[in-house]
């Protein structure tokens, strides 16, 4: 041991030559990747680069196939989840891993439950319920989580995580499902753990993210580093171009093929979880839903696919009135919908990319019912071209894929069935930077295409960046409809922040 | 308005009426037609009576206990009637072709299930067998055995003495109604005060999610099976100590009436859900059944077809109201 070693030159983690194959991929080619004590180091880089690998390797979710991990100084051989747990690293994976059949107050203490001999203690108090009360204050710890919504048991994976007792926290896009002022909040959780001497790393796509709590960020691309960098010194565009190689901007670019012609005329649509929805959406359009989670996006989403049961009001489409009571009938209207549960509603994680994407369409790929293999593989691959899913070949089980990808594949499934009327629900949740792009220009050429889209999200610049009409949602009532001109950040966040206090 | 909307939202949070009423259904069904039965029936009324169902319904209650584990998990054991057959004969062989001890031939056998059940956790979750294919397996193999060991007849001439194990009495009460509370207490503690109990219902609702909250999810994948081989030992043991003899089928027509208890009992056949008092609440359910058909003279056949459509409406109402 050299001594006067000072703190700042001090690794808490040193992650040496890891190197991680799964059959036909690299998915980590030799990372050498270190976090300083007390930091928030971020992870960036494309759908697939390879950053959940390098935390799965770190928790013990993965085996190494080659590398070695020292933390504090000496090597670290868990081999368990356990193992990595007990040496203090807490995580929240990318996919949410919480149990629907128990209630939230048991999912918090899971595998760690205050106990004498075996024997649970009743009511014995944990820190994580204060966390989840200052954060949160809206989850009851009885509720079972199956009732909670997607961005909720985030949340509660969230308040698990932080408030075990761990040296190192990890969260692999944990913003990616909450709206801005609930990333708020975490920063602030985020900026307490630091202050009591916590490491954390951090992935996301978001830059805010970044910018707002990040020390380091060090940016990984096709399983090697591009390079480590001091966030507070560092300008966006760098990182974007070490993270893509070129730099991008979201602008609005007003679509050609608007029309003024309705396709989709909703009056009064009123669920259990909506009240007096009145819109109409036009051939060629981008109708935005915007509003906090819990606000009522996904909830019009699934009323108009089918999924929710409409307690009253009636939907047009060109005119003639449809009675829109299952998926299945939604989609011979011409609905296509991207759920916002991507892993349990979008997506067959065992079958492959090519059997995903084929399977919202068998009637353009079938003759007399017999799937043609040869039309079914073109198909499938100019879809997988023009949305550049990231994969190395389209008989891939969908379960294998980064994240990122994964939500493009859902897109490509939808975009399979030739929609008149596309809903996608945060269609660019966990997608990166270059392919978020992407998927943007593939909507507006969509809409050029007189194809009808409706996107919910809870990322302002999203709707900023691709809506011609952004309706303004807040606990579960409309309150405005804009233009794209009319947009104004700080109000829009007033208008649809007050109304959700407000009584 | 909207904060009304919130107040509406938690109290769904805390259940409300319906999944009260799904939770608690097989009860309200039990005492109602309970209640009708007493009212009605006068044969059914008799003490005798009352007391004769709580008997019958304890052993096979109790080997419902074992499955309810398996199950919650996600899981299924099919090898039930087999085990049955096995602890039957062999015990029965032990004790009287070789005059071993009743307490010696008690721990082999018990030893014996043990096994079966380790055999049963190693090829489903080690070997990655989908449960219902494993057990299956296991049975006929299992079947195989016991009528190579005894050739097919009954073993008869167990001592008197083990008779009370199926019909003694403590005081006014059967002995096998208290063995079944008293296990079913103990269970209830395991599954509802324990952190291993816990941990039953996490790896039935999301085993990944298990594994990755450092439950060591292989371990209690395979402890299921052998909690069921157990009770199932323990209850083969009830009905065997009834008649005196070892008999290689005497399981063969329970492992239906095994599911239906279980399932009866509001336990959820996709894993994760379930309660120790529902499955005793299901067996004394069946058992009513059983006892109101044989009362009324009812043909054993079309029991059959009864209890048949009695599983089917509870499957049906289960998956068709507990998908939240
Ligand atoms: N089980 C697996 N089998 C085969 N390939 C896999 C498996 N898991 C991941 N991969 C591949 O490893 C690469 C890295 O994936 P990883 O999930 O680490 O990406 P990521 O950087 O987290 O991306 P995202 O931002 O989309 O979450 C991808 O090419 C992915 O397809
Ligand atoms: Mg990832």
């Amino acid at each position: 041991m050299k001594i006067g070693r000072t703190i700042e030159n001090d690794y808490l983690l040193e992650m040496l030559g890891i190197v991680k194959r799964y059959p036909g991929v690299n998915a980590l080619k030799g990372i050498n990747f270190r976090v300083k004590r007390n930091t928030v180091h971020c992870l960036i880089g494309e759908n697939g680069a390879g950053k959940s690998t390098l935390i799965k390797i770190l928790t013990c979710a993965e085996r190494m196939t080659q590398g070695k991990i020292l933390l504090d100084n000496k090597p670290f051989l868990g081999k368990t989840v356990k193992d990595a747990m007990n040496a203090g690293i807490s995580t929240v994976f990318q996919e949410l891993n919480i149990i629907d059949q128990l209630t939230v107050e048991e999912n918090l203490t899971l595998g760690r439950e205050h106990q004498r001999g075996g024997i649970l203690l009743r009511n014995a108090p944990d820190p994580s319920f204060a966390v989840l009360k200052e954060f949160a204050p809206d989850i009851p710890l009885k509720a079972r989580v199956s009732t909670l919504s997607f961005a909720q048991k985030q949340v509660v994976e969230i308040v698990k995580a932080v408030s075990a007792d761990a040296k190192i926290v990890i969260m692999d896009e944990p913003t990616a499902a909450l709206s801005r002022v609930e990333s708020e909040g975490l920063y602030d959780i985020i900026r307490k753990l630091k202050a009591n001497g916590i490491t954390i790393i951090y992935i996301s796509h978001i830059l805010d993210d970044i910018f707002s709590i990040g020390d380091y960020a060090t940016v990984l691309r096709d399983g090697e580093i591009v390079g480590t960098r001091s966030v507070p010194q560092t300008e966006r565009s760098e990182l974007i171009r070490m993270m893509i190689g070129k730099v991008v901007q979201s602008k609005y670019l007003p679509v050609k093929g608007k029309t003024d012609t309705p396709l989709l005329r909703v009056r009064n649509l009123t669920t259990s979880m909506i009240r007096d929805f009145s819109f109409t959406l036009n051939k060629g359009e981008i109708l935005g839903f915007y509003g906090l989670r819990g606000a009522g996006k996904s909830e019009t989403a699934r009323a108009l696919f089918g999924l929710d049961k409409i307690i009253s009001g009636s939907i047009e489409i060109e005119n003639k009135p449809v009675s829109i009571t299952s998926p299945r009938k939604a989609m011979r209207y011409g609905i296509a919908m991207v759920p916002e549960e991507r892993l349990t509603e979008g997506l067959f994680m065992k079958l492959s990319v090519k059997d995903n994407i084929a399977s919202s369409n068998y009637r353009g790929i079938s003759h007399a019912g017999i799937a043609n293999k040869k039309k079914t593989r073109d198909r499938v691959e100019k879809l997988v071209n023009e949305l550049d899913v990231r994969i190395h070949s389209i008989e891939q089980q969908a379960r294998t894929l980064s994240g990122g990808n994964q939500q493009k594949v859902v897109i490509g499934k939808c975009l399979n069935a030739s929609p008149r009327l596309l809903i996608l629900d945060e269609p660019t949740r966990g997608v990166d930077v270059g392919a978020k792009e992407e998927i943007y220009s593939i909507i507006r050429k969509l809409a050029r295409e007189n194809v009808s889209i409706l996107v919910c999200s809870s990322e302002y610049d999203e709707i900023a960046a691709l809506c011609d009409r952004v309706v303004l949602i807040a606990g579960g009532r409309i309150i405005t409809t804009l233009s794209n001109a009319e947009l104004d950040s700080q109000r829009v966040r007033m208008l649809t922040m007050n109304k959700g206090v407000m009584t | 308005m909207i904060e009304l909307d919130f107040k509406e939202k938690t109290r769904r949070y805390s259940g409300g009426l319906k999944s009260f009423l799904s939770d608690w259904m097989i009860l309200i069904l039990f005492v109602a037609l309970v209640t009708i039965c007493m009212i009605t029936m006068s044969k059914f009324r008799d003490p005798k009576n009352l007391f004769n169902i709580i008997r019958q319904a304890s052993f096979i209650a109790i080997i419902a206990m074992g499955e309810f584990f398996v199950i919650l998990t996600g899981n299924m054991d099919m090898s039930i009637s087999a085990i049955i057959g096995m602890v039957s004969i062999f015990f029965a062989g032990f004790v009287v072709t070789m005059g071993a001890p009743v307490w010696l031939a008690l721990i082999v056998v018990i030893l014996m299930s043990v096994i079966v059940g380790i055999i049963n956790g190693l090829l489903t979750i080690i070997g990655k067998m989908p449960s219902f294919i494993a057990t299956l397996v296991v049975m006929n193999i299992l079947r195989g055995f016991n009528f190579i060991y005894s050739g097919g007849l009954p073993i008869s001439g167990l001592p008197q003495g083990f008779n009370f194990f199926g019909s003694g009495y403590v005081g006014v009460v059967p002995f096998p109604v208290i063995l079944m509370f008293v296990i079913a207490i103990i269970l209830y503690v395991f599954t509802t005060q324990t952190s291993l109990g816990r941990s039953f219902f996490a790896v039935g609702g999301n085993y990944e999610a298990s594994k990755l909250s450092g439950i060591n999810v292989r371990f209690v994948g395979i402890l299921v099976f052998v909690i069921c081989a157990v009770l199932t030992a323990i209850g083969a043991l009830g009905l065997t100590s009834k008649t005196l003899a070892g008999n290689i089928s005497l399981g063969d027509e329970l492992l239906f009436d095994v599911m239906t208890i279980v399932v009866l009992g509001g336990t959820s056949l996709m894993g994760g859900r379930g309660r120790i008092f529902g499955v005793v609440i299901g067996a004394l359910f069946l058992q009513v059944i059983s006892n109101i058909m044989v009362l009324m003279g009812i043909a054993t056949p079309w029991q059959w077809v009864v209890k048949g459509v009695i599983l089917v409406t509870v499957v049906l109402i289960d998956s068709n109201t507990k998908r939240d």
